[in-house]
């Protein structure tokens, strides 16, 4: 059910497109807005006003519930050991979205963007990594002094720049 | 008033400006308007101001790319040196006549009140996505009465969990919405300060979490896109940024309308 | 595609009532899809994260995108037809009432 999996490369940002080349996005803007004349228009006031009445986001519905199950269903599978609960039901599906590995550098850079500290459960979700290869990473950062330990946050440490 | 087969010839509407600023544009304009290769882009005036417009057969013009696109060219293609009042999609009049009279002359004043206040003015629009992957992720962490709930159900057999599925799909619907909710408000207020209006449309997919369309000076259109962009970069693996523009101010001018005979 | 071309058009039967009836249907065969855009434009925009993401190749997006614009197309102009049904029964109707 889930569409799409981690964005393409983060860091890039977002670029402004035009609205021609953006059907999609199109579709919301020219239609049945800006100057609207219905002597001219194939449609009357009223018959606007019904076009535009839709439901557009999704209705609550049972159909809707069962499918947002089956996704909260999937992240029992991708789990970190250190979560609650236990991890029953078969593992039909490994995580196949894993990205790779975060490189320490941007981890460290993480720590330094968020100085009051960050938790571990904080940085798996940001990195998407499992929290086996965060303590490793940090562990090596913290032996080069570059990321301390405080209760179970962590942060930047050391002043070479 | 039937359609399938064409009526004749008319004047298909794509916006209003100054025809001051009109004339910085070379006429016919050198882009092809909906209808075809024999749609000119030209203008209509009356007084100070300028319709633009093209032959069009007099028909429902069918809202595929090709048309979509060809209106939208044309407005971008005016935007580089006027501002514009835009037409919705698929307004024909009769005749350029029409256009002078029934619209220009008689609608002048509130023609000309558009047009000052979208003056200097561009609509640029924001929708943002989650990653489904990460979202439902994020849910679950959040979430104890959820994550409770999924792993009692994990493993049983759908007919016997059915009510539950329900209850934890109603559970996670509500935090989809949430969450969805403060992260686009979070968006919103990082914007606010570098928008003169914004207008919040209904998210187009229940995983969409903004559909916003912003009022922007053109000389802040770079700010707004530095802002946009580091917000995006914040939210790196966990949302997609769909950023477009500059935009004729579809949203920002709902004018309808409707001469009653 | 021929999506909507097997429903039959609601007849026209006296103005107000049908025009209750006419929101009824359009809001039955709403729930029913049929009549949906906003599902459409939905579609439409998740094709277009799946084609960024690289999921989905250059050609399979045109292809979908026809298709979905096509269905789109289609709803509109049923709607529009309904609409000008109802336009010309409340002007017929008119029309009767009026001669006093």
């Amino acid at each position: 059910m889930a569409i799409q999996s981690a964005a393409p490369a983060g860091g890039a940002g977002v670029q402004r497109t035009s609205g021609s080349g953006n059907l999609a996005e199109l579709l919301g803007v020219i239609l049945d807005k800006g100057i609207v004349i219905d002597a001219w228009a194939r449609v009357s006031v009223i018959g606007i006003e019904i076009l535009t009445v839709e439901a557009r986001v999704v209705v609550s519905s049972v159909e809707t519930y069962l499918r947002y199950a089956e996704a909260i269903g999937l992240t029992a599978m991708a789990s970190p050991p250190n979560q609650q609960g236990q991890q029953t039901g078969g593992g039909q599906q490994a995580d196949g979205q894993q990205a790779q590995l975060p490189a320490p550098d941007d981890v460290r850079g993480y720590l330094e963007d968020n100085p009051e500290g960050v938790p571990l459960g904080d940085l798996q979700a940001y990195f998407d990594a499992s929290s086996n290869d965060l303590e490793e990473i940090l562990q090596t950062l913290e032996s080069e002094n570059k990321v301390r330990q405080e209760d179970d946050r962590y942060f930047p440490a050391g002043d070479n720049e | 008033m039937t359609e399938a087969t064409e009526d004749g010839t008319g004047t298909y509407l794509y916006g209003i400006v100054y025809a001051d600023q009109f004339k910085n544009a070379k006429e016919p304009l050198e882009v092809t308007g909906v209808g075809g290769s024999d749609a000119k882009v030209r203008a209509v005036e009356a007084g100070d101001l300028a319709a633009i417009v093209s032959d069009a057969a007099l028909t429902r013009y069918e809202t595929n790319r090709e048309n979509l696109v060809a209106h939208e060219t044309v407005l971008e293609e005016v935007m580089k040196g006027a501002d514009i009042v835009p037409v919705a999609f698929g307004i024909v009049a009769t005749n350029d006549e029409e256009v002078k009279e029934q619209l220009l002359e008689r609608e002048s004043e509130l023609l000309h009140q558009s047009l000052d206040y979208v003056k200097g003015r561009v609509e640029l629009t924001l929708q943002v996505l989650w990653n489904e992957d990460r979202l439902f992720r994020e849910i679950a962490d959040e979430n104890e009465e959820i994550r409770q709930l999924r792993d009692a159900i994990a493993g049983q057999p759908a007919d016997a969990v059915h009510n539950e599925k329900v209850q934890l799909g109603t559970l996670t619907g509500q935090a989809v919405e949430s969450k969805s909710q403060a992260e686009g408000q979070a968006i919103l207020d990082a914007l606010q300060p570098l928008v003169l209006e914004t207008t919040v449309n209904d998210n187009i997919t229940d995983t969409m979490l903004l559909n916003a369309a912003f009022l922007v000076e053109k000389a802040r259109m770079s700010e707004v896109d530095d802002k946009v962009n580091q917000l995006s970069q914040e939210r790196a693996d966990r949302m997609i940024f769909q950023y477009v523009g500059p935009l004729p101010p579809f949203d920002f001018v709902n004018v309808h309308i409707n001469w009653q005979e | 595609m021929g999506l909507i071309s097997d429903v039959v058009l609601l007849p026209i039967t006296g103005p107000v009532r049908g025009f209750i009836a006419l929101l009824e249907r359009i809001q039955a065969e709403l729930e029913a899809e049929m009549l949906n855009e906003g599902k459409v434009q939905a579609s439409l925009m998740q094709l277009d994260v799946r084609h960024q993401a690289g999921q989905v190749s250059d050609a399979e997006y045109e292809a979908e995108q026809s298709n979905l614009m096509e269905k789109l197309n289609e709803i509109r102009a049923y709607k529009e037809e309904l609409m000008e049904q109802q336009t010309e029964a409340l002007a017929e109707a008119e029309a009767e009432t009026g001669s006093s």
